[in-house]
């Protein structure tokens, strides 16, 4: 059985040089803004809310609320099903329907103030191995159990969306395992659903687990 | 600077992984790494390098950190450029002043005259640079230069990545200061803003995201016993009998030192306490001791306002038992920079009040680390409760506490200086080492 290296990443955070200060100028950025901004604005919140209570979950709802006092809007922002999206594509186009759809309705000529304008930010994220080396399932296991949450984010989020490698290789080395039936439960885990890391840490031990029980 | 200080240092303070990553970043970056500014001492920049270089070297990263040197007009020049750079944050109240007519030749002789006085400064800015390009030895893989002062020693630059890092909000400078400055400074590989509202959008470089910091090893923050607190309060004549309302900062208009008083007085009337005004006069300052003045008169004859005059300035320690004897913390700046001594007094568990403005909001989440406010009645509303209520303030203390060590300690500044020399030497989105 070969190795496999567990990864982690760390993100560092660029400005884009595009900010807005009312809805169309925030449609008109989410429309050709990169990808890695659009996940940075919908999914780092994932990260931080295992220390802070934050009201809105991604950065869009938040400054609509808080600059623009659009609550209605907010609200619809916030409540995005992370799970439909296979992709950054996918969220994009859901971002602009449902700011498109609210704009044909209500008046959105309200701007934010000087110095409340909304910053696009992307993030780099800088992979590195860690000290954690596998060569079966249950070691995988047990360092899916010890492994920090950041590199849970960046398997099972950042990988999977932003067409990073560890994911797939991940999958990979579970599947010349001959673990067919555990990478498909693995690949069906939508992990958007979750409070916070350590309930989406806690639901991926639990399928590994219970695989290994069910073939015992 | 030849000391050099373990991350392991850190070990109690933040999670193992990220002092794991750093080390192991680390080890990916090859070649020495430079910093330049102003002063080794005074200022939050030189804090921020006398932490931050020891854990450089002690990393293995050949690390040097040197100043730049000039004369007394280059630095008052600087201090020019400072000043008008970064005096307008966010709208800054400026009062327009009244002339008399003036006559079209008056107002050409006076413009012929301005400009001069520009042309004399830039030449002596540029000169000042020339002869410390000149001096130092700049062959380096990594250069961070910081703030305007040396920005233009780009002009000799002959290999390695230079880093231009701005400390100061400049998104709404004086055009003209910064128009000469842009110059050199869009010839550097990237920059470094403390937050995007501090940035400009016409440098045409990378413009990295990373937040100042603290340091919780350092005599500002570090812990400290009741004894020692005490020792301290008893030389300044403060007895620990009643809550204690705390803010420092410099005798500075923008520090609303008045409206703190305004808030005091308030508060005063319901629940018993006492305020700490602890700061001191910046020297190129001269309406700060007018300030001071102003502060004493407004705080005469009330005996539990202690108006304290850092002269000569107090020291880290002092500023630190000042810091941790308190109640609430304040910052009612009208208008900040980043705000740093929010972090300080939320890194020792209290609830901050500042004003919303600048960096302050970023330290501050309403609510959860402590409170933002508009308008003396607002701040004393917000004392009032907080004194009222042990449990909010241990609570909002608690959340800042954590606040601050997940977004705001040196470690977290660290990592980032490390994750953009990697980024500059691999452009793409996602690096892999």
């Amino acid at each position: 059985m070969t190795d496999l290296t567990f990864y982690r990443a760390r993100y560092q955070f660029e400005l884009t040089g595009k900010k807005a200060r009312d809805l169309p100028e925030l449609l008109a950025a989410i429309k050709e803004i990169d990808e890695s901004s659009i996940f940075n604005h919908v999914y780092h919140a994932l990260l931080d809310s295992h220390f802070l209570p934050i009201g809105y979950p991604n950065d869009f709802a938040h400054w609509i609320i808080d600059a623009l006092h659009e609550p209605v809007l907010a609200e619809r922002l916030a409540n995005l099903d992370l799970r439909e999206f296979p992709d950054i594509e996918a969220l994009r186009e859901e971002l602009i329907r449902i700011i498109e759809d609210y704009m044909a309705m209500y008046d959105v000529s309200r701007r934010a103030d000087v110095g409340q304008e909304f910053y696009f930010i992307r993030c780099i994220s800088v992979t590195f191995p860690t000290r954690h080396v596998v060569t079966n399932m249950n070691e995988a296991l047990e360092t899916i159990k010890e492994i920090d949450l950041d590199s849970i984010f960046h398997y099972f989020i950042a990988s999977r969306l932003l067409g990073g490698e560890h994911y797939k290789e991940l999958s990979r080395w579970i599947l010349r395992n001959d673990s067919h039936e555990l990478i498909e439960k693995l690949d069906s885990l939508y992990p958007y659903g979750f409070a916070n890391m350590d309930a989406l840490r806690n639901e991926i031990v639990r399928i590994i687990e219970g695989y290994f029980w069910e073939h015992i | 600077m030849n000391e050099t200080r373990s991350i392991w240092d850190y070990e109690d303070i933040v999670e193992r992984g990220l002092l794991e990553d750093i080390e192991l970043l680390a080890e990916h970056i090859s070649g020495r790494v430079l910093h330049i500014n102003a002063t080794y001492s005074g200022g939050g920049v030189a804090e921020i390098l006398s932490s931050m270089i020891p854990l450089l070297k002690g990393l293995g990263i050949e690390t040097e950190w040197n100043i730049i040197r000039g004369d007394d007009e280059f630095f008052s020049i600087t201090k020019t450029f400072h000043n008008v750079l970064h005096g307008r944050v966010n709208g800054a109240v400026e009062v327009p002043v009244a002339h008399e007519p003036v006559s079209v030749l008056d107002d050409l002789k006076s413009e012929i005259g301005e400009l001069t006085r520009r042309k004399e400064m830039f030449e002596t800015y540029l000169h000042w640079n020339k002869v410390n390009s000149e001096e130092m030895d700049l062959d380096s893989d990594f250069v961070f230069i910081h703030d305007p002062q040396p920005a233009a020693l780009i002009d000799v630059k002959q290999r390695g990545k230079w880093i231009w890092r701005c400390h100061i909000d400049v998104s709404n400078p004086d055009p003209h200061i910064w128009n000469f400055l842009k110059e050199p400074i869009s010839k550097y590989d990237a920059s470094i803003f403390s937050t995007p509202m501090f940035a400009r959008p016409d440098l045409g470089i990378r413009e990295f995201l990373v937040p100042p910091s603290i340091d919780p090893l350092s005599d500002k923050n570090i812990e400290l016993s009741q004894g020692d607190i005490g020792r301290v309060l008893d030389k300044y004549g403060i007895c620990m009998d009643k809550p204690i309302i705390t803010q420092v900062s410099r005798f500075d208009r923008l520090k609303d030192l008045p409206g703190v008083i305004d808030a005091y007085k308030l508060v005063k009337k319901r629940i018993d306490c006492q305020l700490i005004l602890a700061g001191g006069v910046a020297s190129d300052d001269p309406e700060g001791m007018g300030v001071y003045h102003e502060v004493m008169e407004k705080a005469d004859g009330e005996e539990d306002i202690h108006v304290l005059l850092g002269s000569p300035p107090f020291s880290d320690i002092e500023i630190n038992a000042f810091q941790r004897a308190s109640t609430v913390i304040m910052q009612k700046s009208l208008k900040e920079g980043f705000g740093l001594v929010v972090s300080e007094g939320l890194w020792k568990g209290k609830p901050v009040i500042g004003g919303a403005t600048g960096g302050i909001p970023l330290q501050i989440v309403n609510d959860v680390t402590g409170y933002l406010v508009h308008s003396v009645d607002g701040a004393a509303f917000k004392i009032a409760n907080l004194l009222k209520n042990p449990e909010l303030s241990r609570r909002l203390g608690e959340a800042g506490k954590e606040h601050v060590r997940h977004n705001f300690l040196i470690t977290r500044h660290l990592k980032d200086y490390l994750l953009i020399m990697l980024s500059l030497e691999n452009p793409s989105g996602t690096i892999r080492l």
